[in-house]
């Protein structure tokens, strides 16, 4: 049996945790509003870039640009979104067993396999697993998102232009709500045009200076909105977890406050009768 | 009279949304004007920056990475670009820090100048240049 004094400082160490749990939910809930703001102001952007892709894919022979071309998928490159921080959820851990889960099922149909992470927990989780990776970036937050994408996109692009890789997908957690996530893995190049729906001006533009030189232009500013897009539901999608998590560990807390308090009460209550029996019968005896 | 429609749009979101008599755009090319009833044209943009002038008041923006000018059909122009910044945006003393450590950086780099790093660095010295001009303004 616990003594008195063990059981409160049992209950003032939850409380404690719970006041870290609860301050986190509400950082979370901030952040999460934040990068959910940026999926929003990005939106714009990524739109007309579509159209304008449509658009081009429609007027030239688009096919001719090397970030289309496809190429027997030999060399596949994964780039794999995690976070730098844990207690999310099994946020990381879902998108990197997908991620061994697609290793293992594709082994045979590639040549070759490689990885790139994004994010500190994805590299530790990879590297226990003596799983090679081939390229590291830092975590994502609201803040980096967008130099993130930059790096990412200019690395992979160098890659499959200079032929090292044939294929390269994102995977990463796509934001559904706080408390749900979906994993999604995406073809990042060959760049595949959206389909163009409508032409808007029945004229053909004046290209300055080359059909060929605006897309390459266009292209990569596109393959970089779609990974920043995918940054941002990355983020948005480990707030959510982490809010959803901290959710839980304060109503767990609550949880264990309660019994503790109750077995506390008992544990007092025990004592009180143990001493009043003790009195009741230390008087009985002296009145002989 | 305001006549052409102007929109600068960015990943971090739409940043100019107004009707304009006259933009100046920083083609690949070299800066080229825009007035009403330009015939369509798509130009890749440049580093650098773009002005654009409503009766007598001109502003001025910088713009960063890769871009296109659309002028498309009923005087709508377009500019789609990575970064902008107003003269408000720019701390001249960061962004001149900015820039001597990416010059600094460019000098002593070794390695692929061709490859993804040596683009990004001189994305980034460009870009604190042109931001550096626009403080100048």
């Amino acid at each position: 049996m616990p003594s008195l004094k063990d059981i409160r400082r049992r209950i003032t160490s939850v409380k404690n945790t719970q006041k870290i749990t609860r301050a986190m939910k509400l950082v979370a809930a901030a952040k999460l509003r934040r990068a959910q703001a940026n999926i929003l102001q990005a939106r714009p952007y990524a739109q007309e870039l579509h159209e304008m892709i449509a658009e081009l894919a429609l007027r030239t022979e688009a096919d001719d640009h090397p970030l289309l071309e496809v190429r027997e998928p030999q060399r596949v490159m994964i780039v794999i979104l995690t976070s730098d921080r844990g207690l999310c959820g099994a946020f990381n851990t879902n998108v990197l067993r997908r991620a061994q889960a697609y290793l293992a099922d594709n082994k045979d149909a590639h040549d070759e396999i490689q990885l790139s992470v994004v994010g500190r927990k994805g590299r530790e989780y990879l590297e226990y697993r003596d799983i090679e990776i081939k390229q590291y970036f830092a975590g994502l937050d609201v803040g980096n998102a967008l130099e993130r994408s930059k790096e990412i996109s200019a690395k992979v692009t160098e890659g499959f232009l200079g032929e090292d890789l044939d294929k390269v997908y994102l995977l990463y957690n796509e934001f559904k709500s706080a408390m749900s996530q979906k994993i999604t893995i995406e073809q990042l190049l060959p760049i595949v045009p959206a389909e163009g729906s409508k032409i808007q001006a029945a004229v053909d533009f004046e290209y300055e200076p080359t059909k060929e030189q605006i897309l390459d232009q266009i292209l990569p500013m596109y393959l970089q909105v779609e990974i920043y897009r995918a940054s941002l539901e990355s983020t948005a999608s480990e707030y959510g977890a982490r809010m959803t998590a901290m959710e839980n560990a304060t109503s767990s807390a609550n949880d264990m406050i309660d019994s503790l308090t109750l077995e506390y009460n008992k544990a007092r209550q025990t004592a009180i009768t143990k001493e009043l029996l003790e009195i009741v019968s230390g008087a009985e005896a002296l009145k002989g | 009279m305001a006549s052409l429609h102007l929109e600068v749009v960015t990943p971090r979101g739409v940043v100019v949304n107004k009707d304009i008599d006259e933009v100046t755009v920083p083609g690949t090319l070299g800066d080229f004007g825009i007035l009403a009833g330009h015939i369509p044209v798509l130009s890749a943009l440049r580093t650098g920056l773009m002005s654009y002038r409503s009766g007598n008041a001109v502003e001025h923006l910088a713009l960063g990475g890769s871009g296109y000018a659309e002028v498309g059909a009923h005087d709508r122009v377009m500019v789609l670009t990575d970064e902008s910044a107003t003269s408000d945006d720019v701390d001249t003393d960061a962004v001149r820090a900015e820039l001597e450590e990416a010059e600094s950086e460019l000098q002593h780099f070794e390695g692929d100048p061709q490859g993804a790093d040596y683009t990004l660095l001189r994305q980034r010295a460009d870009w604190a240049r042109a931001r550096l001009d626009l403080a100048g303004k």
